[in-house]
Order: C-alpha cells, then structure tokens, then sequence
C-alpha cells in the first residue's frame, strides 16, 4: 500500500485500517531506537506517539509530505527519543550529528497530551466509558443516561462532571509530579 | 456545583464550536479578561485531547498485536509450506517410500551396478531348454550383450499385519541382478556359472523371518534377525539346477508388520 493510500484511509476515518499498515515500518524504527539506548517498550511508546502525530495531522490538514512516510515516522521517532533523553538528562548528544529537518512537532503539547492521556488511563472502566461516549464518539448526554443506565439525564450529566474532575486533578497532579522532578 | 458545571458545559461548547453568535462573542469578551477561564479553557482542551490520544493508543496497541499475529502467521506459513514441500520431495523422490509399499504397485526391477563389484567374468550364458517348455512373458529379443539378457518381471506385493499374502514372481534372463522388492529390502541375486556356484542375499532392515522354498519342495528357513542372509552353494538345490538348468524358488520373508512371499525364477540361456 502506497504512502498516499495510507492518508487516504486516515482522511477517510478508516485509522485502524492504517494503523495496521503503519506498522510495516515499524521493525527498522525499533531497531534504530534500540542501538541508541531505548528499551523495547520505550521504542513501542515513541512509535505509537509519532503515529500520533502524523494521523492527527493528516486528520487536521497540516501535513504535506515532502519526503517518504517511512523516513518521516523515522525523523519523527529521532526527534522525540532525542527529547526522552534529554528529560532523562542523558547525553542526547548521540543525535548531535543528526539536523533533521525533516520532521517536527511540538514537543511541549505533546508532553501536556500524554500527561492528560496518564490522567485518564487513572480513571475507573465506568468514568473512562461515559467521558470517552462523550467527548470521543460525540453522544449526547440523554443517550449516555439511557446507556449507561442513569435515572435521569442530569444525573448522567453529573457523574460526568465527577469523573471530568476527577481527571484534572490527577491531570494537574501529573503536572506538578512533572515540575518538581525538574528542579 | 451548578455554576461549575454550566461553566463547564460553555467551554464544551466553545471548544466543539456550538455556540450560537450572540454567546460566542461574550464568552471571547470575557476569555481576554479572565485569564482563569482561559486557562480552564486550555486545560479543557488538552484533556480532551489526552482522551483521543488514549483512544488512539488503544487502537494503536490492538493494531500492533494484530501485526504481530500476522507476521507469525505469515513465517508460520511459510514453514509449513516449506516442511510440506519438503515432506513432498521426500515421498516423490524417496526409493522406497511409503506409497509403493501401501498401494502394493510393482516396483521398479532394477538392475544395478553391482556387476562391476562381483566378479562376473567366468559367468557363462547356458542354453536354457526349459525355457521352450515355460515361456517367458516378457521375453524380449536377446542381444549380444549381459545387460539386455536380463528380462525382469518382478510383481511384488507387500501387506500390512493383516497377513495378506501376496506374491512377487520374477523371470529374469540372466544370472545377477538387485532387485528392489519392497521398502529397504533389496533381494540380490547371484547366479551360478555353472550347477556348483551361487549366491543370493535378502538385504535389508527389520527381517525376521526367511524361508526359501524351491520348486521341489525342499525349504530352507532362517529365522532369526539376521539383516542379510546369504544362501551359498551348499544351501541350495544343486541338483534341482543341473536338472532343467534353470533356478526357481519361492522366499518368504517377513518383517515386523509385513509378511511377503515371492517367487524367484532365473532361466539361463544360450
């Protein structure tokens, strides 16, 4: 399957047809990460972040490919491992030789993104179930009472309420863990 | 809890851009004043964004398994089709597979080159009067040279422990041959040069039990493990041979799970 068909089925909303696909790529990435100090798991979670990346901005309409969709994910890949390492005041030096410009993001939303991704993944299977029908495959609240068993539509409403704040706190807990580990 | 949850609804409408004009503007009025809504606002929408990164990865991580899955379907593919070709070449091109000795179909008479490691050159081409008398089937026109003396009609046939009896019948014109009669079993004959010489040999794993009975009625029987057993001079029917000046005899042998009987006729002639 060619690069442009891949965009095509992340346009078309067909991600996990893509996804699938996306992960021929994947071997060489790894391998790469690997002989520059990252573990396999380590490799797994910068991959699927740089997948990230490129669907959402496929998704957005802010992506144009100047180069292979396998180089991109590996440009991406080096940027962000380089950004791990530094987080981990290791020596990124081992990229110094590398100027990619290739690929870029921002690093610090994608920081923010994954903290908040950590504050959900917190959450109880019920709180995860009702936000995600919310705010992911756009239910309405009326459907998500009926769903998920409310007596009323407002007591849907604030059982989401609790779980959403729930969240911020861990998101905002997350973030304050974050900034006393840099000083 | 009222106040903050209808503050929380605005911003869900803000962010998924829902909100009618006149509310629009008045929220965007107020967002440049309160930095506190528009970091509510920020927060909001990060969140939001950590949910479909959460749900990303969980297609993500169900993709990679099912990449996974392929590709060890795929090498596991491959090594069955490889060990299947494998297993193919092996019945095709095996001497004695399995095949032949199942569907009891007549191996292939071969006469191999064992001529060049018994000495053959006092073999002696004797006119064979019987021959008029028992016509061979396959009896072809006979040339000057050894090899195209010798006419093999070999049926053999091999059964399982079911005690199927079954026969191989051999003529041959000519005095040596190694004959392939079933699975790892090779019957070689050596004929006599004249009544006083002979040699003949049932080689091959497994055997139990041999019999040789020849046409007169005389029996000679191993019945040991031995893997090759040789019939010399002394034990076959010298003056069966010197009578009609050819050699027949019926040998049986019997393996762990087969039992077969077959018949040796070596007809000598001019």
């Amino acid at each position: 399957m060619s690069d442009q068909e891949i965009i095509s089925l992340i346009q078309a909303d067909k991600q996990n047809h893509a996804l699938l696909r996306l992960y021929k790529h994947y071997p060489g990435v790894e391998h790469f990460l690997i002989m520059h100090g990252a573990s396999k798991e380590e490799a797994q979670d910068i991959y699927q972040d740089a997948l990230y990346v490129f669907c959402k901005k496929v998704k957005e309409g802010n992506l144009t490919l100047t180069v292979q969709l396998n180089t991109y994910l590996y440009s991406i890949c080096k940027l962000m491992w380089k950004v791990e390492l530094r987080k981990k005041n290791k020596n990124a030096l081992l990229f110094s030789e590398i100027q990619d410009e290739t690929a870029n993001y921002d690093s610090e939303e994608l920081e923010k993104i994954s903290r908040a991704e950590k504050a959900w993944e917190s959450l109880g299977d019920k709180c995860w179930e009702i936000l995600k029908a919310f705010y992911h495959e756009g239910m309405s609240m009326a459907k998500i009472a009926m769903k998920f068993s409310f007596s009323t539509e407002k007591s849907a409403k604030n059982q989401k309420y609790k779980c959403l704040e729930k969240a911020k706190l861990k998101y905002n807990e997350l973030a304050t863990q974050n900034y006393e580990q840099l000083f | 809890m009222r106040a903050e949850l209808e503050e929380i609804e605005k911003i869900e409408l803000y962010l998924s851009e829902g909100m009618n004009p006149a509310d629009l503007q008045s929220f965007e009025e107020e967002l440049k004043t309160n930095p506190v809504l528009r970091n509510k606002v920020q927060d909001q929408q990060i969140l939001v964004e950590g949910l479909h990164k959460k749900v990303f990865r969980d297609a993500a991580n169900t993709a990679f398994k099912k990449y996974k899955l392929y590709k060890k379907l795929r090498w596991g593919g491959i090594a069955v089709v490889c060990i299947s070709l494998l297993i193919l070449l092996y019945l095709l091109f095996h001497p004695n597979n399995e095949q032949t000795e199942e569907s009891g179909a007549i191996p292939n008479s071969e006469v191999s080159n064992a001529d060049e490691k018994i000495n053959i050159a006092e073999a002696k081409e004797i006119s064979n009067n019987a021959m008029q008398d028992q016509p061979l089937q396959n009896k072809k026109n006979t040339s000057p040279s050894l090899s195209d003396e010798r006419k093999d009609t070999v049926s053999e046939n091999a059964a399982k422990t079911e005690n199927i009896q079954q026969n191989t019948n051999k003529k041959i014109l000519g005095w040596l041959g190694i004959y392939e009669i079933t699975d790892k079993i090779k019957f070689m004959g050596v004929s006599s040069n004249s009544s006083e010489k002979g040699e003949f040999s049932l080689l091959g794993s497994g055997i139990i039990k041999t019999t040789i009975t020849t046409l007169n009625g005389a029996q000679w029987a191993f019945d040991d493990a031995k893997t090759s057993i040789k019939i010399a001079e002394e034990n076959y029917p010298v003056t069966w041979i010197e009578k009609d000046q050819s050699f027949s005899f019926k040998m049986k042998y019997e393996k762990r799970n087969h039992k077969c009987t077959f018949n040796y006729e070596e007809h000598l002639e001019e």
